[in-house]
């Protein structure tokens, strides 16, 4: 039970890491937002208090000292610098590197860890610079007493709450760490011994702190153990509204004028606390009536507020959720079968249900493949720090803006995207953008622009990458290459193709190589993985005014529109979203071309590839063939087949490690009969086809 | 581990036995412990529960003594706590806030000691420090 609980508290712990670093990188663009400061202390105290809690010790001792830090912050006392930002990122950096070593036991570099806490120490007004950083808000000291505050806290904890693996103890602890504490147990819902579930907590709690912290700070204490528990927190001077001693019983404590006993005991008699002042005359009536409904009314919304959040998520294993899609790839093929038996046989009944069937299937395909979605926002914030590492590192000013972070992928597509992704921006970073006094030359702003945005259209989401940098020069891509002896010279490409050039294999026209990029390896990788993910990319530049790279990338992988096709007696597929249009390939075409695999259709010239000779498939074509036109890198292709059968929803499976190194088939399919179907790899026949053209 | 051992006065009147409990009172033994008071609750109308060997003692424990002491009131037996608590005993009752529990919380009637001798009359022993 304590792995389970370990495990959630890592994955939770990655998840705020990200917030995090979010809101660190939020916070350098705006360092008076009092929101954020909050924000970040919040995030280093759930990573602190959950560590402890699930043993995570020396996490938890590391991140105290971030979080005392951003209390001073918090309190105004340390102003929000780059210095102080740089150095939380590499807190939270450390951070996760503890968390990622922990499973495997490996000690993480202390040196890391305590060259961060002693610059940390540097940035301390000159008093707190002792041995050791200062607790977060340690006992009540005399100046903290004037502005302290007292809490009234009734904790009423769930049920289940040992046996969820909390200590209530351990939070009374914490809770002693931001000021004094008078923890009174209440026990009148204690069943009899024979009655009593010994697992369960019956307890409940009423506590009496008085500290100098704000009432977050005390909120946060409870934050794991809120959902499901009766939690009333409440600064008792806030129910002496307009009272001229508004921490009555506070100051006649630290008077000593009466006992914690006395005062506890004054507000342990519950009802009372109002009706008491009430009787004293301190406060009238209604305002106690109207602080009680107030306090009510949160208590309610809160409530709904946790239900509502406890309805909404749910956290399940990604293998599940694939075992899942798999499943209902499997459902989907067999539902084509049983669709083509009802055929067959014609009978009504059995049509009938097929074509149930059939809608069911598809609600619950489209379902389970929308469990799979994510927004890509976290990816784009990752890149947020990404950029800021790297303009400082080239000694530029780079602003990162983003769009359309809501847009959803697949989780598979997101994660593979990361490294295509990181390779375009950093080569944005590195070439495109120009150092400040290079770009205030040209009469640009100093500080240059990344835009990252993405957009969901049809089955596809595109993600582009514009920057206002120098954008690509022509000529000297064009020399370039013909230099590498990738382009004849004297030939005259047009604009796509000389800037397709930048993904060939082997690529840089950066003059000096730098650690970021510029090895001429990255472009082709690049366009290699986005290919693998059925995706494709494209450049459009302007010289001297930037460059707009586009990926596009399938909305999912399992899962494909295609076309069905027959040559010979094999079937093939195409996917969908690369065909134009189909036409007949007539004699009389073939004629007018004098030989060349070309036709023209509509005045367009378009070269088409013979697959049944490219697969050297025996036998004899048919009368009549058909043409599937398809658009790839922005040049329009067709492809000559025996037969078209028309559309299909496409299973994809992988055709295993035997097959992994064939060209041109990206994987393969079963149809409705049992058959298989190959799917084809369109631009990489293209390419071939392209090849043996050049070599010829 | 907890190890808990039951003992027995012979032949006395009114019948009277001490639990002996050594090692971890935690929520893991809880059912145990629940079963080896209600036995000993059984057996002997007065009841001593013996903690100074205890090494840990959490929040459902408290709980069950509680719950022990008020079967105990409710079947006209006694149940006390042996006067002889260790350290880690008080810390653990003061740190749950159990050192604080209120006449006006408990069901107890007046005269009736509480447990934890913070109302009515103390049992013969003070746990608050």
């Amino acid at each position: 039970m304590i792995d389970i609980h370990r495990a959630a508290f890592k994955e939770e712990a990655y998840e705020t890491l990200g917030l995090l670093e979010s809101a660190l990188l939020e916070l350098e663009d705006d360092p008076g937002n009092r929101e954020l400061i909050g924000t970040v202390f919040r995030y280093m105290h759930t990573i602190k208090g959950s560590g402890a809690m699930f043993g995570f010790d020396d996490i938890a001792s590391f991140t105290h000292q971030v979080e005392t830090v951003f209390d001073l912050v918090r309190s105004g006392q340390i102003a929000v610098t780059k210095e102080l930002i740089n150095l939380t990122l590499r807190s939270r950096d450390q951070i996760r590197n503890m968390l990622d070593n922990s499973e495997s036991g490996e000690s993480v570099d202390r040196s890391e860890a305590d060259d961060i806490t002693n610059s940390f120490k540097k940035l301390l007004p000159e008093p707190e610079r002792k041995d050791t950083l200062p607790a977060a808000a340690g006992k009540v000291t005399q100046q903290e007493a004037a502005r302290s505050r007292a809490y009234f806290i009734r904790f009423k904890p769930y049920p289940e709450l040992f046996i969820s693996g909390t200590n209530p103890v351990r939070l009374f602890k914490e809770l002693a760490t931001l000021g004094n504490v008078t923890i009174t147990a209440q026990t009148t819902d204690f069943p009899t011994l024979e009655e009593i579930n010994p697992e369960l907590c019956f307890t409940s709690w009423d506590i009496l702190l008085v500290s100098s912290c704000d009432l977050d700070a005390v909120k946060d204490v409870f934050m794991f153990v809120e959902d499901g528990s009766d939690l009333v927190i409440r600064t008792i001077d806030d129910e002496e509204d307009g009272k001229p001693q508004p921490n009555l019983g506070e100051i006649l404590l630290q008077r000593g004028d009466i006992t914690t006993e006395v005062f506890e005991k004054f507000l342990a008699e519950k009802k009372k606390i109002g009706e008491q002042l009430a009787e004293a005359g301190l406060v009238p009536v209604n305002v106690i009536e109207s602080a009680l409904a107030e306090q009510h009314q949160l208590k309610q919304l809160r409530k709904e507020r946790s239900s509502a959040e406890q309805q909404s998520n749910i956290r399940v294993p990604a293998e599940r959720l694939d075992h899942l899609v798999n499943l209902v790839g499997e459902q989907v093929t067999v539902q084509a079968r049983l669709g083509q038996l009802a055929q067959t046989l014609k009978m009504p009944e059995l049509t009938l249900i097929a074509e149930e069937v059939a809608r069911l299937t598809a609600d619950l395909r489209d379902s389970t493949l929308n469990i799979r979605m994510l927004p890509i926002g976290a990816t784009f914030s990752k890149f947020r720090r990404l950029v800021r590492d790297l303009s400082t590192e080239l000694g530029k000013e780079i602003e990162m803006t983003t769009a359309g972070e809501e847009t959803e992928l697949d989780k598979t597509v997101i994660e593979k995207l990361n490294d295509p992704l990181v390779h375009m921006i950093r080569n944005c970073c590195d070439h495109a953008i120009g150092t400040p006094d290079v770009r205030a030359a040209k009469g640009k702003p100093r500080q240059g622009t990344i835009h990252l945005a993405a957009v969901h259209s049809g089955d596809s989401v595109y993600i582009s990458i514009t920057d206002d940098g120098g954008g690509l020069n022509k000529e000297v891509l064009l020399a370039k290459a013909v230099e590498k002896g990738l382009v004849q010279p004297g030939a005259e490409p047009t604009e796509k193709e000389i800037f397709a050039l930048i993904f060939a294999p082997g690529f840089s026209t950066a003059k000096t190589v730098t650690s970021v990029s510029g090895r001429g390896v990255g472009m082709d990788v690049v366009r290699r993985s986005i290919e693998d993910l059925r995706g494709s990319v494209e450049i459009r530049s302007e010289c001297g005014r930037g460059t707009t790279i586009t990926v596009r990338i399938p909305l999912t992988l399992a899962i494909i529109e295609s076309l069905l096709v027959k040559i010979g007696a094999d079937h093939y597929m195409f996917p969908l979203s690369l065909v134009d249009e189909c036409m007949f390939l007539t004699k009389e075409h073939k004629e007018r071309a004098h030989g060349r695999q070309m036709v023209s259709v509509r005045d367009k010239i378009i070269p088409y590839i013979h697959l049944r000779e490219m697969f050297e498939v025996n036998g004899t074509p048919p009368l009549l063939e058909q043409l599937v036109i398809t658009t790839i890198d922005g040049n329009r292709i067709g492809f000559v087949v025996d037969n078209i059968l028309g559309q299909h929803q496409t299973v994809i499976k992988t055709l295993g490690i035997a097959y992994k190194n064939v060209e041109g088939v990206s994987g393969a399919t079963i149809l409705g009969n049992g058959s298989v179907a190959l799917i084809l790899d369109v631009p990489k026949l293209y390419h071939a086809a392209e090849m043996e053209e050049m070599a010829a | 581990m907890l190890n808990i051992l039951f003992t027995q006065e012979d032949h006395a009147a009114p019948s009277s036995g001490i639990l002996h409990l050594q090692g971890s009172a935690t929520l893991e033994f809880c059912t145990d412990l629940r079963m080896a008071l209600l036995d000993a609750l059984e057996k002997a109308e007065n009841l001593m529960v013996d903690v100074s060997q205890v090494t840990e003692l959490d929040v459902a424990v408290l709980q069950l003594f509680c719950a022990a002491r008020r079967s105990a009131i409710r079947r006209q037996r006694n149940m006390v706590l042996a006067d002889n608590c260790s350290a880690v005993f008080f810390s653990a009752v003061q740190d749950a806030g159990f050192n604080r529990t209120h006449t006006a919380n408990c069901w107890l009637e007046a005269g009736q000691a509480c447990l934890w001798g913070n109302c009515g009359e103390p049992t013969g022993r003070e746990v608050a420090s």
